[in-house]
């Protein structure tokens, strides 16, 4: 009876979470004069497609859609390269310096990005990469969050397999791609999907650097539609939040299970 | 160290910049705002998820497990810019859902009083997820042996998650707190979207005071000190945790 | 005045910020040396969303067809704000790219001149008199005047003046005759206003106004009808704190108290609200045309020019032409500018998805401007003539920003208009 009634407050309350995001999206299927009534609407009538429909009149969805994926992806398979083979350096390896090194990576880890946007700014300059999806996805190749992530995770995978490996002569790349990536993947999902998730809704950054339409990721146009002078409409605005957000939506549904596992063994290992 | 607007040459300033710094009032409110965002932020986040955590591992139907975890995911994985739009018409205060439901007139994002509470709270919406799914991994790790045992011994459930659970959850609980903390010590993206900062300064942080100082009045020796200040004191309270972590820590 | 969409503005200039833009356009080495576009094309650069990109490309049809030995590269960059587009200009001019034209707002038309990233335009203005005379005359000559006084800073001439916005009054002619309350007329007063209000929230419960902190559309329009304003003449002293203003502010601050305006604080779609009958009136200029248009209610709004308290008065931001100073199609650029103004091409303006008022009168007096919008659309092309330019000193996102928190202390009542008002200037001071 004690655990029903616990059940229905969890219930209860899971649905006042998903209440805002259940509303986003009946006012995007809503039309315009139908639309952020009180009492609130729960269900659209009638439902309509018409705000998503004007949705590609008013940014180049489609293009922006696309340098999202393709900076998320690039982003992601970089970081995920350049964390391993850094993290397995600061966990098997020893060098001169390393653990000092290793606290100022650390120590970067703090530093909120809207600090250091005006000087890789000046060298994004230098590179002539300004205004290209380059600037978004080459500074965050190296992610010190999976540097420090991943180090943690490895330093969990007993030495003993290395040493044995190291017997039978293999070097440092047959080792760490061979026995300790295999071992580390729920930590490598896990990241992945981390910094695929903060390319994908990733905001200032592209904002700072990005200014052809054509080259604008996503979260960019999303803010771009709401402008005083020309904007669209309300409506039409929560239309095209609501196709941010619902592939993001679709994929987690899809993955759920390796997604949350993954998430989790975050809190495990590090 | 210097006074600079950007355009013009560096000037060397000495202490001058920390000397502001530490009789600007702005700054002063800014860093007490920070400080109780992210105690709140640690607290609510790590108080709440492990109620949530808790009554989730319980045993129930796989439906309800499912829909509950997944219900308290689902903000995490939507923008920010997203989440302060939505937001926003949410707690309109005449036109909002939330003052509809509550019955309220209060005016959350432009009361001095509310402000900070209800950006908390939207903040809290949109992270719990993290916390509580990390936090419910650290449960399963529980072995259900040593409760059993406790139980055998006369342990009451209090009891037992005060001896049992608790510590050997504690490094999870550790982890959670660390990056809780981070993260709210660095908050910008709430309050430079909902509030601006407003009402009169009761919402801003130290990282937003940063931005303003340096990209919008060009005091970028200013801001620079500001920054170096954050950072140090983030290093401090990380460091302070790692110091305390390892008394209560279970190894 | 459209809640959601200015409060946007916030967002924009918060997390951007002209300043920022500025900075960086100055780190891009004055934007000048190595710069100019190395392509054989003519490069403009302009504001415009996609919806309005196939207007824009008519236009440039029709521009190539005229000159086919000048090849044009437009681009619109699909903003909605002005300061993230100088932002995003900036950006660009600092990356080393720098168009041959582009399209800048009031509020950034004296901080890009003082730069010395344009050329000045006087020589052309000379050699092609007549054009440009045929041009003026059909212009109301304020816009010609301002162009001049706040566009520059040493005298020459950097843009050609284009189309603009003002402020008006929207209201919803249901609600008023539901309420059994007159129509506005032209000349109406503050009285008259608020008298309007408080009829409309008794007889119907609606909204009378949707009061806001938005420096363009709901601060400056109350200063100006109250013979004030935010700074002198010259844009050089802050008068934030005048006793008009105060009056002012505390008479929106009272329409709050009252329950005849939602309170500001969180974000409503005001256009969305009056065609549902919940609110009667919002201030606009062309703009909020798009929404009304979508919510099929052009028939059910009116316009008429802004109360009056000491005199009539409205903001006015206009669009300027010039031609940048490291472009190497200088000639190229000015018939494409010449082209811009003409007849034929303004008249695109009045088909442009309709967030800005024609500069031309003959074209803003056409019918393709003024069907299938609200009774009283004149209105906004005849504002100029008593219009003030929205003040715009450089460090432009903070003072904005300064000005719109000190109003909003007052509209939600945290503190009294004389204090957040004096504390507001003594911030402005601060920054000019």
């Amino acid at each position: 009876m004690k655990g029903k009634l616990l059940d229905l407050v969890l219930v209860l309350s899971g649905l006042l979470m998903i209440a805002p995001l259940v509303w986003l999206i009946v006012t995007a299927l809503s039309e315009p004069i139908n639309a952020f009534q009180l009492p609130p609407q729960w269900i659209p009538r009638p439902p309509t497609l018409q705000n998503f429909q004007q949705v590609p009149d008013l940014i180049p969805f489609a293009r922006m859609a696309w340098n999202s994926l393709q900076i998320a992806v690039l982003t992601t398979a970089g970081a995920l390269f350049t964390s391993a083979l850094a993290a397995y350096a600061f966990n098997r390896l020893r060098f001169p310096g390393r653990d000092q090194i290793f606290s100022v990576l650390l120590a970067a880890l703090v530093v909120p990005v809207q600090l250091t946007v005006v000087p890789i700014f000046i060298m994004m300059r230098w590179l002539h990469l300004v205004d290209s999806t380059v600037a978004i996805w080459l500074p965050a190749l190296v992610n010190v969050f999976g540097i420090f992530f991943l180090r943690q995770y490895i330093s969990s995978i007993p030495r003993e397999l290395d040493e044995a490996a190291i017997m039978d002569g293999a070097g440092h790349f047959w080792i760490l791609f061979r026995v300790i990536l295999p071992l580390a993947r729920p930590g490598l999902t896990a990241l992945g999907i981390f910094v695929f998730e903060a390319s994908w809704n990733n905001f200032f950054w592209p904002y700072i650097f990005l200014s052809s339409p054509e080259k604008m990721t996503l979260p960019v146009g999303l803010v771009s539609l709401q402008g005083a002078m020309g904007g669209g409409p309300a409506v039409v605005l929560f239309a095209a939040i609501t196709l941010v957000v619902l592939p993001i939506l679709v994929l987690f549904l899809i993955f759920q299970r390796s997604f949350i596992a993954s998430i989790a063994s975050t809190g495990l290992r590090a | 160290m210097f006074h600079w607007d950007l355009l013009s040459t560096p000037e060397f300033a000495g202490l001058d910049n920390f000397k502001q710094l530490v009789s600007d009032r702005a700054t002063i409110r800014a860093v007490v705002n920070t400080f109780v965002f992210a105690l709140a932020s640690v607290v609510t986040h790590i108080g709440l998820g492990m109620l949530l955590a808790l009554g989730v591992h319980r045993t129930m139907t796989r439906g309800t497990k499912y829909f509950v975890r997944t219900a308290f995911f689902f903000p995490f994985l939507v923008s920010w810019a997203a989440v302060a739009l939505i937001w926003k018409y949410v707690l309109d205060p005449a036109f909002g859902l939330a003052n509809y439901y509550l019955s309220s007139t209060t005016n959350w994002l432009a009361s001095p009083t509310w402000a900070l509470p209800t950006l908390i709270v939207v903040d809290w919406w949109h992270t719990i997820g993290y916390t509580f799914i990390i936090l419910l991994a650290g449960l399963q790790t529980v072995p259900a042996q040593l409760h059993e045992a406790a139980r055998v011994d006369g342990a009451n459930a209090w009891w037992r998650f005060w001896s049992v659970t608790l510590p050997v959850m504690s490094p999870t609980i550790f982890f959670a707190t660390v990056i809780t903390f981070i993260g709210a010590f660095q908050i910008f993206d709430p309050m430079v979207i909902m509030t601006q900062g407003g009402p009169d300064g009761a919402t801003r942080s130290i990282v937003q005071y940063t931005y303003e100082k340096g990209f919008q009045s060009f005091e970028v020796g200013y801001a620079a000190a500001l920054s170096l200040v954050l950072f140090v004191v983030i290093m401090i309270v990380t460091g302070l945790q790692f110091r305390l972590g390892r008394r209560w820590v279970h190894q | 005045m459209d809640q959601p969409l200015l409060s946007r503005r916030h967002l924009l200039q918060a997390t951007g910020g002209t300043a920022l833009a500025a900075a960086l356009a100055a780190c891009g080495g004055g934007g000048g040396s190595g710069g100019g576009s190395s392509s054989k094309e003519l490069s403009f650069v302009y504001m415009g969303t996609a919806e309005q990109q196939a207007t824009w490309n008519k236009l440039f049809a029709k521009f190539t067809e005229q000159h086919p030995e000048i090849k044009l590269k437009a681009e619109g960059i699909p903003l909605s704000n002005w300061g993230d587009f100088f932002n995003k200009l900036s950006t660009r001019i600092a990356g080393g790219q720098v168009p041959d034209v582009i399209q800048i707002a009031t509020e950034g038309q004296r901080l890009f001149a003082s730069k010395g990233l344009l050329a000045p335009l006087d020589d052309y203005i000379t050699k092609d008199k007549s054009t440009i005379d045929e041009y003026y005359a059909d212009m109301d000559p304020n816009l010609v005047e301002w162009d001049k006084k706040y566009a520059s800073t040493d005298g020459k001439t950097y843009y050609l003046p284009g189309e603009f916005n003002t402020m008006c009054m929207w209201y919803s002619k249901d609600l008023f005759a539901k309420a059994g309350v007159p129509e506005p007329t032209p000349k109406w007063t503050w009285d008259d206003f608020r008298h309007a209000c408080e009829q409309i929230k008794a007889k119907t419960g609606a909204f009378g106004y949707a009061a806001g902190p938005e420096y363009f559309a709901a601060i400056m329009p109350w200063l100006l009808t109250n013979g004030t304003s935010s700074f002198s003449d010259d844009w050089s002293k802050p008068t934030y704190d005048d006793p008009r203003v105060i009056e002012a502010a505390d008479f929106n601050r009272k329409l709050v108290a009252d329950k005849l305006s939602p309170p500001p604080g969180g974000t409503f779609d005001a256009t969305t609200a009056a065609a549902q009958g919940k609110l009667a009136m919002f201030g606009g200029g062309r703009w909020p045309i798009i929404s009304i248009r979508n919510l099929k209610a052009t028939a059910k709004m009116g316009i008429v020019p802004w109360p009056v308290k000491v005199q009539q008065g409205s903001p006015v931001g206009w669009n300027g032409y010039p031609i940048l100073k490291a472009s190497k199609k200088k000639d190229d650029a000015w018939t494409f500018i010449k082209f811009l103004i003409s007849k034929e091409g303004s008249s695109f303006f009045a088909q442009l998805g309709g967030t800005i008022v024609p500069a031309r009168k003959s074209v803003a007096n056409s019918q393709s401007f003024l069907e299938d919008a609200p009774k009283g659309t004149e209105y906004l092309y005849q504002a100029l003539s008593y219009a003030t330019p929205i003040p715009s000193p450089d460090k432009g996102a903070a003072i904005q920003k300064a000005i719109e928190d000190g109003w909003k202390q007052v509209l939600t009542g945290n503190a009294a208009p004389a204090d957040a008002l004096g504390k507001a200037q003594t911030a402005l001071e601060g920054l000019v």
